[in-house]
């Protein structure tokens, strides 16, 4: 029994030194690593595919004009854009706000659905757009989106190379100042994006469309049947076709996008695990298919393996925690003291790429942000909820899968269009 | 908000620096040199602070060398006595040695002056010295007041998570600090 125990908690301790050690490198290589893959700015000056952008929106009244407003403003030429914004059986003014601007400008459509077709979350909507989308290149943006003026020509312009699959931008939190929680999500959006994003796109693993500010190219996407209704994590589970199918995501760190970040922590534990059960759907949806992959070299192979795991991960921390007290009190060995530290260190991070404390004060670091890192301590509240909410995602998946109730049901995150000057 | 593109920080290709190797090796020898001296003097210097400072004035304290760790007799109110090994991870050596290394290798290598990093190791070091005497003193406050075996039990569950608890926002404050002279020193070259 004893020696059970020591070889679970060594288990458990060697998983998070792997993460450790990756994200330990991860940060270096967002620091120092000059020999990345290279970007296409100079490329989007001649090569300019025809773009659709998929807005879904359903209740958004208080968002849907601001993007629509933002979207006149792009500067990509508008004979080669179109908006499609799915009007996903609003009960709310959003279909009205969507069908004036659209009568003004003739790149943006509006496709209403019904009661009966839609509302059934956002893959199913981003389905019903693309039938309408008539473009090389589909993009798609949340409705509480704000994206810069040129982040179309920033994003299409990797598809000149014809590897490129998808392409993912940098998401940054808009209304950081307004509440704990959302500067606690900027925080995890730094880490995130700035450093982990980065890091594996310029390791050539495996960066993560990330579901709004990236795209597709339309071929692709058609040929593997767009999004997945069925999974909650439907961009997660895009991304891993998209590898799987030979081909690879960009992330593009100067296409910046502006995002409206849950302000409380109901809305956030509701993110939240959404976010976890489809990970983890993802996780055994793909897991298997993805270490005998043809399509994949090993190093992405393992990336894409710890990405998949990632929201197991907080689950793991607590049980080598509990794992290393029952050692220390009923099996003791001297050696347990040693690898106690180590947990802690995953407390302070943050949840979906785990990036941890060091991590995010690097992408701070980056960006030049002095007062965001003071809150890097505060990291550990996230940390306990989403202990919590990645353990009740996993025994709802168990569950489902017992009584064979396989549909989830898909929970909004609700926006209230309220203005924030960025730090 | 934010409208144009161009001359946001956070925009633009990602801009990469290169490594202060000679500040990392200044860091590793001033912080292998720290390291040294608290080891040698640090326990001792703990077990000679408490009994002169430690608030209960009751527990009286001895002190014998142990066989690997120096070892700290408290006694209790009803005559028992209480032996607590001054270990590393005990005394806050530990937590020391754990900032040190996040300190020297993250911060070290960055942009800035190699006076500021130290400056900012050493509070660290400061920082973890004392918070080795709040932490054993708080273990022989539990010890004396509900016994040492809840008070081992809560070393044991909480000691290295709240080690993290100085640790995070020294490292954090130290680095927010380069990033301020950093961001000066940019704009005064505009």
């Amino acid at each position: 029994m004893a020696v059970l125990l020591y070889l679970a908690f060594l288990f458990l301790v060697a998983v998070m030194l792997v993460y450790l050690v990756r994200h330990y490198v991860f940060s270096l290589v967002a620091l120092y690593y000059t020999k990345g893959q290279s970007h296409f700015m100079l490329h989007g000056l001649c090569y300019r595919p025809t773009v659709s952008v998929l807005i879904p929106a359903r209740n958004e009244e208080a968002v849907i004009g601001r993007i629509l407003q933002r979207a006149t403003e792009l500067t990509y030429p508008k004979d080669k854009l179109e908006i499609v914004v799915v009007d996903d059986a609003s009960t709310d003014q959003t279909g009205r706000i969507a069908d004036e601007f659209s009568k003004m400008y003739d790149f943006i459509k509006v496709i209403h659905r019904s009661q009966l077709d839609g509302g059934k979350g956002k893959p199913d909507a981003l389905n019903e757009g693309l039938k309408h989308a008539s473009s090389e290149i589909v993009l798609c943006f949340d409705a509480d989106y704000y994206p810069q003026l040129d982040i179309v020509e920033k994003l299409a312009a990797y598809f000149i190379d014809p590897e490129v699959g998808a392409v993912q931008g940098r998401v940054t939190v808009w209304n950081e100042p307004a509440t704990l929680v959302s500067r606690l999500v900027a925080l995890e959006r730094v880490g995130g994006y700035r450093v982990d994003q980065l890091a594996r796109d310029d390791l050539r693993l495996i960066p993560q469309f990330g579901g709004t500010v990236g795209g597709f190219r339309r071929s692709l996407l058609e040929l593997l049947g767009g999004w997945n209704p069925n999974m909650l994590a439907e961009d997660t589970d895009l991304t891993f076709r998209v590898y799987m199918a030979g081909y690879k995501v960009r992330y593009v760190n100067e296409a910046e996008c502006y995002e409206e970040a849950v302000e409380d922590w109901r809305a956030y534990w509701n993110q939240r695990l959404r976010w976890a059960k489809g990970h983890m759907q993802c996780f055994f949806k793909h897991a298997w298919s993805l270490l005998t992959s043809g399509n994949l070299r090993l190093r992405e192979k393992v990336d894409g393996f710890l990405l998949l795991s990632v929201y197991f991960v907080p689950i793991l921390v607590a049980l080598s925690w509990l794992l290393g007290a029952v050692i220390f009190f009923y099996y003791p060995i001297d050696w347990v003291d040693w690898f106690w530290a180590l947990p802690p260190i995953f407390v302070y991070s943050s949840i979906g790429n785990f990036a941890l404390f060091f991590e995010v004060g690097v992408g701070a670091y980056l960006d030049g942000r002095v007062r965001v890192s003071w809150l890097m301590p505060l990291l550990i509240l996230s940390f306990i909820l989403n202990v919590l909410v990645c353990i009740k995602a996993l025994f709802d998946l168990f569950f489902s899968r017992i009584v064979g109730h396989k549909g989830h049901i898909w929970v909004k995150t609700l926006h209230n269009g309220s203005d924030y000057r960025c730090f | 908000m934010r409208t144009s593109g161009a001359s946001s920080p956070t925009l633009g290709q990602p801009t990469r620096e290169r490594p202060q190797l000679l500040h990392v090796v200044a860091g590793v020898a001033i912080a292998a040199f720290s390291y040294y001296f608290l080891s040698q003097f640090f326990q001792a210097f703990l077990i000679g602070f408490l009994p002169q400072f430690f608030p209960l004035k009751l527990v009286s304290f001895d002190s014998t060398l142990g066989k690997d760790n120096l070892l700290l007799v408290a006694r209790l109110l009803n005559g028992s006595g209480l032996d607590v090994a001054i270990t590393w991870q005990r005394s806050g050596l530990f937590s020391i040695v754990i900032f040190g290394l996040l300190f020297v290798f993250l911060a070290f290598p960055l942009r800035g002056s190699l006076l500021l990093k130290v400056f900012w190791l050493e509070v660290g070091n400061a920082v973890g010295l004392m918070w080795g005497f709040i932490r054993l003193s708080t273990f022989i406050l539990v010890a004396y007041n509900y016994g040492p075996n809840f008070s081992t039990l809560v070393e044991f569950i909480m000691g290295p998570i709240s080690d993290f608890l100085w640790i995070v926002p020294i490292w954090s404050l130290g680095l927010s600090t380069l990033i301020f002279v950093n961001r000066r020193s940019n704009d005064r070259k505009r």
